[in-house]
């Protein structure tokens, strides 16, 4: 049985936009087996490790993209190339690339860091690529996306940089519609939970299928402790370990939220919509030390 | 054997057991190590009914250690016997310890009649750190009444060893030990958790879903420490040591404060391979501090 802890060392430790930094690694293979898992990185100082998702991995390095938001993640931003840090790997299940689909990869915010691990895994199924940030300093990871997809459109809440709106805008727009149609469309997405609901929504009027990767504060990320459990049409599921990806049909959120179209147009009112958690990385911080 | 010990005269390789709440039912962890090595397994705690606990979020940070509201989600006695235990008893062949809460006098006594009866079990540990449903929600725990109620309820229901979890969120833990002994108890162990909060400065809100949490982890461990040895002193029965352990001098520590066996929590969730790490660093660190046998240091800072 392969060890999950892992000592790598820093290879890169940069900021990349705003708030926004770029971790590579070391790593001593069989850290990771699929896009959308995440690591649990030790933080000196700080009890409980910090889970951030695996944005892309190869034999010997790992490629992390995390967001500043509170003391931990803070300390971690300052460690420098050679520092050794204690992580444990291969957590979560991942995303499950599919087949003859056309798969459409939405994400939000710090949100967008596993999707480009899958992206460039999947790029022969030509993967249309949608990632909405609050602004256009905060974007990064264009030039990876842009590598494993020729369709890759932007999203920002202020129109600093691509449509002004939502992901969801860009999604139900005319031209991607016209572009979907006559296929499968098939969405793999991560980002804030007010995000992901809408997005859902949105999959659930035009009918497509897909993959949520969602995240809540953690105490061990292994399946121990019962601190992320969530309610799912399969029970009770942990989304450290039988999650963070869960598809679909799994996530009953329409039992609680009537399907209302304006919520999805309407971009004024879903600013007003306060996000109940962040992505992994970026809440890795807040979420987890409070 | 110079790490072994005995827990109500079951003897055990070493003093080592994973806490309840933070091991499963133990199979799912057999994936990082050979869980053999354990002296033994406290597994979660068992309801008579199933329950998903409370909602989330269920953890929060705090300097040396965490919060936590799980809130006791586990499938149920019934379903834990027919499924997780025959999963445990697959890859691991000791007696592991049983964990039973409940929300009335009736819940501890019926859960513990089916656990009885289960060759998996070795020691019932009754956890009277719930609130009392029937009594305003106090905890069983608080009162030497109610935690002497429960353990001569749960005595008369079971024929298998008996530890009785204490709740340090008390006035006076070592009376309301001595009252579960005198009621049948065989065994103490503490301490649970201890009742905290954390608030988020952004959205101006208790961070746990539930506002309060158990708080765990090193920063427990003298508090843990002081208590152990006030109930040792209090008790003729054997105690096990909960709280903040997390090396081998720790658990030194804990046995020479009148500890027999050592509850590993907290520690567990920074690094699974916690446990075997430490039971194999013992002997060196016991050679350090001349010590030849666990067993003769229980209790000998305290006398």
């Amino acid at each position: 049985m392969h060890s999950i802890q892992q000592q790598v060392k820093v290879l890169e430790n940069t900021c990349v936009a705003e708030n926004t930094w770029h971790l590579r690694t070391t790593s001593t293979g069989h850290a990771f087996q699929a896009p959308g898992q995440f690591a649990n990185l030790q933080i000196p100082g700080y009890f409980l490790r910090r889970p951030i998702s695996i944005a892309d991995w190869n034999e010997g390095e790992l490629s992390f993209y995390y967001r500043v938001q509170g003391d931990g993640t803070r300390a971690l931003s300052r460690m420098v190339p050679g520092q050794n840090i204690d992580i444990l790997v291969n957590l979560g299940n991942g995303f499950t690339p599919q087949s003859d689909v056309r798969p459409v990869l939405i994400g939000g915010g710090i949100g967008t860091a596993p999707l480009l691990g899958l992206a460039r895994r999947i790029a022969a199924q030509s993967p249309i690529v949608i990632l909405g940030f609050q602004n256009k300093q905060q974007i990064f990871g264009l030039e990876a996306f842009q590598k494993a997809s020729t369709e890759v459109h932007i999203a920002t809440d202020d129109g600093s940089a691509g449509t002004h709106g939502f992901v969801t805008d860009v999604l139900q727009s005319t031209s991607l519609q016209q572009t979907l149609q006559n296929t499968v469309p098939y969405i793999y997405t991560c980002g804030p939970m007010g995000m992901l609901r809408a997005v859902y929504q949105l999959c659930s009027m035009l009918h497509y299928d897909g993959q949520f990767s969602l995240e809540e504060r953690m105490g061990c990320g292994f399946g121990d402790c019962m601190g992320c459990s969530i309610k799912t049409a399969n029970g009770y599921q942990r989304i450290c370990k039988d999650g963070p990806v869960f598809t679909k049909s799994q996530l009953f959120w329409e039992a609680k939220e009537k399907m209302d179209p304006s919520v999805l147009k309407n971009s004024a009112q879903r600013m007003q919509f306060p996000s109940e958690a962040t992505v992994k990385t970026a809440s890795s911080e807040k979420e987890v030390c409070g | 054997m110079r790490l072994q010990t005995r827990l109500c005269g079951i003897l055990l390789d070493n003093p080592i057991i994973p806490a309840s709440g933070t091991f499963g039912f133990g199979y799912e962890h057999a994936r990082f190590y050979d869980i053999n090595c354990l002296g033994s397994i406290a597994l979660k705690g068992t309801t008579l009914e199933a329950r998903f606990g409370n909602p989330t979020p269920r953890i929060a940070e705090a300097p040396s250690g965490l919060l936590n509201a799980v809130g006791l989600q586990n499938p149920g006695v019934d379903t834990v016997i027919a499924e997780e235990l025959p999963k445990l008893r697959a890859c691991f062949h000791k007696p592991a310890i049983a964990n039973i809460s409940g929300f009335s006098e009736q819940d501890y006594v019926e859960t513990a009649r089916k656990m009885n009866d289960c060759p998996e079990i070795g020691w019932l540990e009754i956890n009277i750190s719930c609130p009392n449903v029937h009594d305003g929600g106090m905890s069983f725990g608080v009162s030497c009444e109610s935690a002497a109620a429960i353990t001569a309820a749960v005595r008369k229901a079971t024929t298998k060893p008996l530890i009785l979890k204490l709740s340090p969120n008390v006035t006076d833990i070592a009376s309301i030990a001595k009252a579960c002994e005198e009621a049948g108890a065989d065994a103490i162990s503490l301490i649970n958790t201890v009742l905290a909060m954390r608030i988020e400065l952004r959205t101006r809100k208790p961070v746990l879903a539930n506002t309060t949490g158990g708080l765990s982890g090193p920063a427990i461990f003298p508090l843990a420490l002081r208590m152990v040895r006030d109930v040792y002193r209090a008790v003729s029965i054997p105690v096990v040591g909960i709280g903040g352990v997390q090396s081998a001098e720790d658990v030194l520590e804990m046995m020479m404060a009148g500890a027999c066996a050592v509850q590993i929590g907290a520690a567990n969730l920074v690094d699974p391979y916690l446990c075997p790490k430490i039971i194999d660093a013992l002997p060196d660190t016991m050679d350090r501090y001349g010590i030849a046998t666990l067993q003769e240091i229980i209790g000998i800072a305290v006398q």
